[in-house]
């Protein structure tokens, strides 16, 4: 039995949510295979969670300014889950950091971004930073996000969700796609998105009949860990720029904060196309395998690494002051690829490629959360 | 003293521990390091990072280290700061003390272990009984021209703690954060932790074995260093010209006495001589004056320039850990 719809969509984080939302409201018959129970089980929930405004990306003045726009867009848009009721500090380190105050300054008065000096002492031990503004950023909560588009999704007739997705293989036909399901069902249409992240790469694999090459990426396990901020620190976000820095900010609207550090985020890296993890071997024997061909949830897994907490407190604390204090509730680990040709001037673009067209079938691997609009064109 | 205070309550479990470790085409002595230094720091903290200074290796230091991390699992991270080129200890040193992270740090200055490896532990406890520098020296300096450095330095330096010569030594955060506070550039480290008005403790100890000849200081960074040293952090040169400039002072009024006294006297006298006498040592009087002044107003300059970045970093690699 083979079941046709307009477009399939495999994965349900927020670019596919967004788009099975956008082509459902044109009455589009859509399906989104997702392999997880709930949508926006990984990437989209396990992040940051800040908005970018474009601070992030001082090497780079089109990021910036890309991102103030669609800083604006997203944030009129999903105002229901923004948290924006806090100070945002972003802060130069003295030492290591490759933008210094100036630099800084400058650009965002170049991206016309807000950007109000205060004394790094308020914040900061003496010395440590050479520089600290106030911005305006905001973060964003994807359990309040997640249920909005399961809403929505829910009440739209012509889009349905599948989870615990086994995708076998994609075979392309003369004029469609058939999805084969490890399960034995098959779906056909004319439109494939693959929105999957992570997997990005191992559902190209997956795929016959067109020449997919692989994307560029590297992985890394990253862990972002949740605490609880001491009342100075409850209203506050901050970040110190770049280098071996870090950041903690609001965690969406939960009361927590997000503590994230460059150096201790990321707990393994693999530099090859397909994602290989010693952690890997200690799973495979399960049916919840998770291989260099189907990554598993690094959230929910029992190899997960331990935490860097203690690392990562330390670095907050040698440059804080003691009255923002914060304490460890609990980790979050999810895997991010980064695509190795933006290592050099950090600006994270939203890959999007049309790999084969009539039938279609298009890959996104984003950046970043409010870069979703970028879809647009391609739907 | 409050922080101190608040450092012995926590006891030795809270305390994050970093051990800074300067690297210059070290060899296998790094594998050496490793297993007696760092097997210490293994055994007795619960959490502690290591930072590597690779100053411009071009050995096989690094690789010894990766092979070394890779069959000996540590509980520590251990990054590694590689220098855009070779800086010399004090700069490279410093870059890696900004890495650091503990609310203690270690600052090892070679990997050379002539000492017995729980030193370690014994300026760990000297820095729970209320110092905020320990340093380990050596019993006996190495050498002549050292010893006559450090005695002279003491002299006149500004600072009341003295300096000696040190293996390694332990700095607090809070040193670190009163150092960072003073807006200073260290130079060099010994100078101005001993100078930034926290109390500092000595654990002396007798070299176990022959200590390698030279380290890795070439000689000419060696005296380079020390005078600079004299020039940063002692009034020795200000001393000086004053000195020489009362010196003068005194010479032209002598000059001046003659002259008198021969007039008095109506002595034969050259025409002219003394004249010229009474104007070069005037003259010279003023130069060292003038000089005197300069290399205040140079001290002060000098003082200012402290405050920039004095390194510049390749990269920082983490090699091993969580
Ligand atoms: C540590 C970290 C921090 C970040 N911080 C920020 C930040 O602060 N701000 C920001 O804007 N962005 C941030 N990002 C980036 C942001 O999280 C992503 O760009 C965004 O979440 C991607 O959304 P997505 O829908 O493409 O991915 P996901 O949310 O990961 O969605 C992919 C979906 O595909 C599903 N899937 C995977 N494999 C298969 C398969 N074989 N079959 C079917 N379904 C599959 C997954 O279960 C998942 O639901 C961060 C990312 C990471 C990893």
């Amino acid at each position: 039995m083979t079941n046709k719809y307009d477009k399939i969509i495999i994965g349900a984080g927020l670019y596919g949510c967004y788009a099975a939302d956008l082509c459902g409201e044109r009455g589009e018959k859509v399906l989104v295979l997702e392999y997880e129970k709930e949508p926006f089980s990984r990437a989209t929930y396990v992040n940051q969670a800040r908005v970018h405004m474009g601070y992030h990306y001082p090497r780079s003045l089109t990021t910036a300014l890309k991102s103030a726009g669609y800083f604006r867009r997203f944030v009129q848009d999903y105002g229901f889950c923004i948290h924006d009721s806090f100070e945002q500090v972003y802060a130069m380190a003295g030492q290591f950091s490759w933008t210094n105050a100036e630099c800084f300054k400058e650009f965002c008065r170049a991206a016309r971004i807000r950007c109000e000096e205060v004394p790094p002492s308020r914040f900061f031990q003496p010395g440590m930073c050479d520089g600290a503004f106030l911005t305006e950023e905001y973060t964003y909560d994807a359990k309040l996000l997640r249920d909005w588009y399961k809403e929505r999704l829910d009440g739209r007739g012509n889009v349905s969700i599948l989870y615990n997705a086994r995708i076998e293989m994609i075979v392309k036909t003369d004029s469609a796609f058939v999805i084969r399901m490890e399960d034995g069902c098959e779906y056909e249409t004319g439109y494939v998105l693959n929105a999957s992240y992570a997997s990005v790469n191992q559902i190209l694999a997956r795929v016959t009949g067109v020449e997919t090459t692989p994307f560029p990426i590297k992985y890394e396990l990253c862990e972002i860990i949740l605490c609880d901020a001491s009342e100075r620190l409850k209203g506050i976000g901050i970040t110190v720029m770049d280098g071996p820095f870090f950041s903690i900010m609001p965690f969406g609207r939960t009361g927590l904060h997000s503590l994230t550090a460059v150096t201790f985020t990321p707990h393994m890296t693999s530099p090859q196309e397909l994602p290989h993890f010693s952690c890997q071997e200690k799973l495979a024997e399960k049916d919840d395998a998770c291989s260099p061909q189907n990554l598993g949830n690094c959230n929910l897994c029992p190899h997960r690494p331990q935490t860097a907490w203690p690392y990562m407190s330390r670095l907050a604390q040698k440059y804080m002051k003691e009255e923002y204090g914060f304490r460890y509730r609990e980790s979050l680990f999810s895997m991010k690829p980064i695509l190795k040709s933006s290592e050099v001037d950090d600006s994270r673009p939203t890959a999007i490629r049309v790999l084969c067209e009539a039938p279609t079938l298009v890959s996104v691997l984003s950046g970043k959360i409010n870069t979703v609009y970028d879809l647009d064109s391609y739907l | 003293m409050v922080g101190n205070n608040k450092m012995r309550e926590n006891g030795k479990e809270n305390k994050f521990i970093s051990a800074v470790v300067y690297l210059h085409n070290e060899g296998e002595a790094v594998r050496d390091f490793f297993d007696r230094v760092i097997a210490v720091f293994e055994a007795n903290f619960e959490r502690y990072e290591i930072v590597c200074v690779d100053d411009g290796c071009t050995d096989i230091t690094l690789e010894v280290l990766r092979e070394y991390l890779e069959t000996h699992p540590l509980k520590a991270m251990v990054s590694v700061v590689h220098m855009s080129f070779f800086h010399g200890l004090e700069s490279a040193m410093n870059a890696g003390r900004d890495l650091a992270i503990g609310d203690f740090v270690y600052e090892f200055d070679s990997v050379n272990v002539d000492y017995d490896p729980k030193l370690v532990l014994e300026t760990y406890h000297r820095m729970l009984e209320g110092n905020d520098i320990v340093a380990a020296t050596a019993g006996r300096a190495a050498r002549l021209s050292s010893r006559i450095f450090y005695a002279v330095y003491n002299q006149t330096s500004r600072g009341k703690n003295r300096i000696g010569a040190e293996t390694f030594r332990l700095v607090s955060r809070r040193a670190i954060n009163r150092i960072k506070a003073m807006g200073q550039y260290i130079p060099y480290r010994k100078a101005v932790y001993a100078g930034c008005g926290l109390s500092k403790a000595e654990v002396c100890y007798e070299p176990v074995r022959q200590k390698r000849q030279h380290g890795k200081q070439r000689a000419g960074e060696r005296v380079s260093l020390a005078l600079d040293s004299f020039i940063y952090f002692t009034n020795v040169l200000e001393h000086l010209s004053a000195i020489l400039c009362i010196v003068f002072l005194l010479f032209t009024v002598g000059v001046g006495i003659y002259i008198i006294r021969d007039y008095l006297m109506g002595g034969q006298i050259v025409e002219g001589w003394l004249s010229t006498m009474g104007f070069l040592t005037f003259g010279f009087f003023g130069v060292f004056a003038l000089l005197t002044l300069t290399l205040k107003y140079l001290s002060v300059i000098l003082n200012l320039i402290f405050k920039q970045q004095r390194y510049l970093i390749a990269d920082i690699e983490k090699v091993a850990g969580k």
